[in-house]
């Protein structure tokens, strides 16, 4: 049906679209009352200090320069005063170039360990302007480059939410594997299909503390069977206090969370292949391999996409799970953007440098969304386009 | 004729009682706290006592869930509660904003509260002055329901089993004898001990130390986090502090005396203590209902230990004292602007009532709690002899000398102390051990000191 862009003028027309008006002007006015409202109001509260209990306060960029304070700086290793010699720490001591071998594999007396020398690099304090924090440091060539923020915790927690965001390609190839073998005629399909789709309709702080238990580094089911199937000392990983296990195994729990949803849109998606194109592959001689790959696939493209959007948005605002499970622990290494934005609101009243905070998030998906619509031309095909 | 006189003489009655309650109007007021079931039984006893001996008021209780969040919300709202609970470490937020109610006059004229009976220290964490912007000197604010200190409980039959003997009830222990003790008693799946060759770590069924709380380990070796005034970050300077905070890592990595970061994931602290696989591990006087029901063996408390600086951080740098550590309270206030600031004599009527003797020994009675009193708590009411722990006396003296906890001395102490803090320095050196304590605070001074200005700034434009 095409749109028109005259105006509706008989009076069947002015009818329909007066209940047409009518029937949208619920979600539109839920709209503009409860996101449109709110998304205004603490744009302009982003550019204030507002504690709720006291009137807001304009402070003009201030937030912003916090939020977007970044700087990069190197971070050469210690010389000492009067000898002009490098430093090194040897297990507790800081030592001289010269004195490293006296100390290099030594038991030290009280610690009982075996002493090892590093370099002793520049205090990053020391280096950094005032009012930044260390986030991160690399070795680039042979010198080491620390990157300070303003507000390091919130960069921190943007790095973890795109690195969690890695669940989203793994469930999405998963989803698509388990819809393709559930699409077939096997025994007892439906049921693989309610048991899969179950944790969909799991309330997600339920989730949470379930997976809390199998990830339980003695009596956990995951270390249990990592023990059973020969990974000793994998299987005594404690999975949500170490920094480096932590975020994979938050990504685990995400794929099996978000699994079913996917395989159920999915499952929709391959059925609605027009089963003539089917039929003119196997005329043509095509193998399973090839009808996958030149009819499924490119029919399931549409699929595909909404469901890498609609994650990724999601993604970015992950929350609840990390939130009862780590608390952001251990340190921050399961910190997320949203997290921060939470306990800048509501644990230090800090309203405007939250909301500031949202609009930087809010920006940053509105970004990724467009450029994934771009991206989409390339491999995104709609019926009726060339299938080639 | 008798019937009409009956009746007469009742209009009468009726119209007496009329005025009578006209003439008294009694004040309502709303007060509410937070707590166990235990708790809400022992404060609804009090609070119906009190509505029965003061006709002219009426106090209407509740226990709210997620307190402080809930008191804030209800403040920022306009519907504040008539009187509160206010936690030492809420004190500064709320005192700052103009949200609670000056109690100094009417302390000074009070005739059943006496400050100069009362612990000093669970008093001072209440004053605020309003001109200087500072806390712990000046009017209160809020008068302390409760003080509750820290010490260091033992399982005695752990001790027995190892054949460790007990140690003093009143001396400390050094931090050398802590770990000495803890050698003997952590033991691993083949008998052996931490140093001993082939020890096993991962297979340690009994552990000498649960945790000794971080405070308690720098107040003890006479370190300090904050200058007195709480406006100067000074434990990246503090060799005390440093010291510390460096051998709460040792006696985890270096001395292995106590349970791994893997092990506290599957069994928190708390849990290996109650059931038999911890020896002493530090905790507040408030676990004593608990144990008291749960704990399945002979269990007693002990000084809190102390470092090898010789030093100690108690309150008031009071001399006579041989252990320190922090004590936690919770404050009663009356919050500004509402019916209760209107009525303020009647509503404090009813903060001398639960602060004061009677209030006092009705609580005590839980034992949760080191009567606010001085002369109480040295009383059978609170020591109570026939119950564990045998040596309570040793709380007397934590109660005087221990200071309030640091979260006290600042404003917004659980942001700018806990993210560098908790969140930094902690895990490098006590749980990774990839930094030494000195380096991880100097590496961190600028952003303690930044946050806590920033914290202090924010009080200031109140």
């Amino acid at each position: 049906m095409a749109v028109s862009s005259q105006p509706p003028r008989s009076r069947l027309g002015r009818y329909e679209a007066f209940w047409g008006y009518l029937f949208i002007a619920a979600p539109l006015l839920g709209f503009i009352i409860f996101a449109a409202g709110p998304l205004v109001a603490s744009l302009v509260l982003s550019f204030t200090d507002y504690d709720i209990l006291t009137p807001p306060r304009w402070v003009g960029t201030q937030n912003w320069q916090e939020i977007l304070g970044l700087t990069v700086v190197t971070l050469p290793q210690q010389v000492d005063d009067e000898s002009g010699e490098f430093l090194f720490r040897c297990g507790r001591e800081t030592v001289l170039q010269s004195e490293i071998a006296d100390y290099e594999g030594r038991v030290d007396e009280r610690t009982r360990q075996v002493m090892t020398c590093a370099p002793l690099l520049v205090r990053a304090t020391d280096v950094l302007p005032d009012g930044y924090a260390p986030w991160f440091d690399v070795e680039l060539s042979g010198t080491r480059y620390l990157v300070g923020a303003r507000d390091a915790i919130l960069w921190e927690g943007l790095f973890n939410t795109v690195f969690l965001l890695l669940a989203i390609p793994i469930s999405l190839a998963l989803a698509l594997i388990l819809a393709l073998a559930l699409n077939q005629q096997i025994a007892g399909k439906n049921l693989f299909r309610v048991v899969y789709y179950l944790p969909t309709i799991l309330p997600l702080a339920a989730i949470a503390l379930v997976w809390l238990w199998i990830y339980n580094p003695d009596f956990g089911l995951l270390n249990y069977l990592l023990r059973e199937a020969g990974f000793t000392s994998l299987g005594r990983t404690n999975w949500l206090q170490d920094r480096e296990a932590v975020k994979p195994a938050l990504i685990l729990m995400g794929v099996w969370s978000g699994l079913g949803y996917q395989m159920l849109i999915y499952l929709a998606g391959i059925q609605g292949v027009p089963r003539q194109l089917y039929e003119a592959a196997e005329i043509d001689g095509a193998g399973w391999w090839a009808k996958f790959w030149n009819v499924t696939w490119p029919a399931l493209t549409p699929t595909t996409f909404f469901l890498l959007i609609t994650s990724m948005i999601a993604g970015f605002q992950n929350f609840l799970q990390p939130y009862i499970m780590t608390s952001g622990g251990p340190g921050n290494a399961s910190r997320t953007v949203v997290m921060t934005i939470y306990d800048n609101a509501f644990r230090d009243l800090q309203m405007g440098y939250a909301s500031a905070q949202a609009w930087m998030l809010g920006t940053i998906i509105i970004a990724i969304t467009v450029v994934n619509f771009l991206l989409a031309r390339r491999w995104v095909f709609y019926e009726g386009e060339g299938l080639s | 004729m008798m019937k009409r006189t009956v009746n007469i003489s009742l209009l009468i009655v009726l119209l007496l009682g009329a005025f009578a309650v006209q003439a008294q109007d009694p004040v309502t007021l709303q007060f509410v706290g937070w707590g166990g079931p235990e708790e809400g039984a022992v404060f609804q006893e009090l609070v119906d006592q009190f509505n029965a001996e003061n006709p002219d008021i009426v106090i209407e209780y509740e226990q709210w869930q997620d307190y402080i969040a809930q008191l804030q919300t209800a403040v920022a709202g306009g519907l504040p509660p008539d009187i509160a609970y206010i936690p030492d470490g809420d004190f500064s937020a709320f005192v700052s904003r103009g949200q609670l109610v000056n109690l100094q006059p009417l302390v000074d004229a009070s005739e059943v509260l006496d400050p100069e009976g009362i612990w000093a220290s669970a008093l001072g964490r209440y004053r605020w002055d309003d001109e200087a912007k500072a806390i712990g000197t000046g009017d209160l604010y809020a008068v302390p329901k409760d003080i509750g200190p820290t010490v260091l409980y033992i399982n005695e039959d752990l001790f027995e089993e190892k054949g460790v003997p007990l140690p003093d009830p009143n001396v400390p222990l050094t931090w050398d004898e802590v770990v000495e003790i803890g050698r003997q008693i952590t033991t691993d799946a083949n008998g052996l001990h931490p140093g001993d060759e082939g020890f096993d770590r991962s297979t340690v069924e009994t552990f000498g130390v649960g945790e000794i709380w971080f405070e308690i380990a720098v107040y003890g070796n006479g370190g300090r986090l904050v200058s007195e005034d709480g406006r100067e970050f000074v434990a990246d300077e503090d060799p005390r502090t440093i010291e510390a905070v460096q051998w709460l890592s040792d006696i985890n990595h270096v001395y292995e005396i106590t349970p791994t970061q893997q092990q506290i994931g599957s069994m928190s602290v708390g849990q290996m203590f109650e059931t038999g696989r911890v020896a002493m591990t530090t905790n507040g006087r408030w676990a004593v209902t608990g144990y008291r029901n749960t704990l399945p063996f002979d269990w007693s408390v002990r000084p809190n230990p102390v470092g090898p600086s010789g030093e100690l951080t108690t309150y008031n740098n009071q001399e006579d004292c041989t252990f320190a550590g922090w004590s936690g309270s919770v404050g009663l206030s009356i919050i500004a602007g509402t019916e209760g600031e209107a009525n303020q004599e009647e509503a404090f009527r009813f903060l001398e009532f639960i602060a004061g003797p009677e209030g006092q020994v009705a609580q005590a009675a839980l034992g949760f709690q080191i009567p606010n009193q001085v002369d109480i708590a040295e009383t059978d009411a609170f020591l109570q002899p026939d119950q564990e722990p045998d040596n309570a006396e040793v709380y007397l003296e934590a109660a005087r000398c221990e200071m309030p906890g640091p979260w006290t001395q600042t404003p917004l102490y659980g942001q700018w102390f806990d993210d560098n803090f908790w969140r930094g320095v902690w895990i490098d050196v006590v749980i990774d051990n990839t930094v030494l304590a000195e380096d991880a605070f100097a590496e961190r001074a600028d952003a303690f000191q930044q946050g806590l200005d920033e914290a202090w700034a924010s009080v200031q434009e109140q």
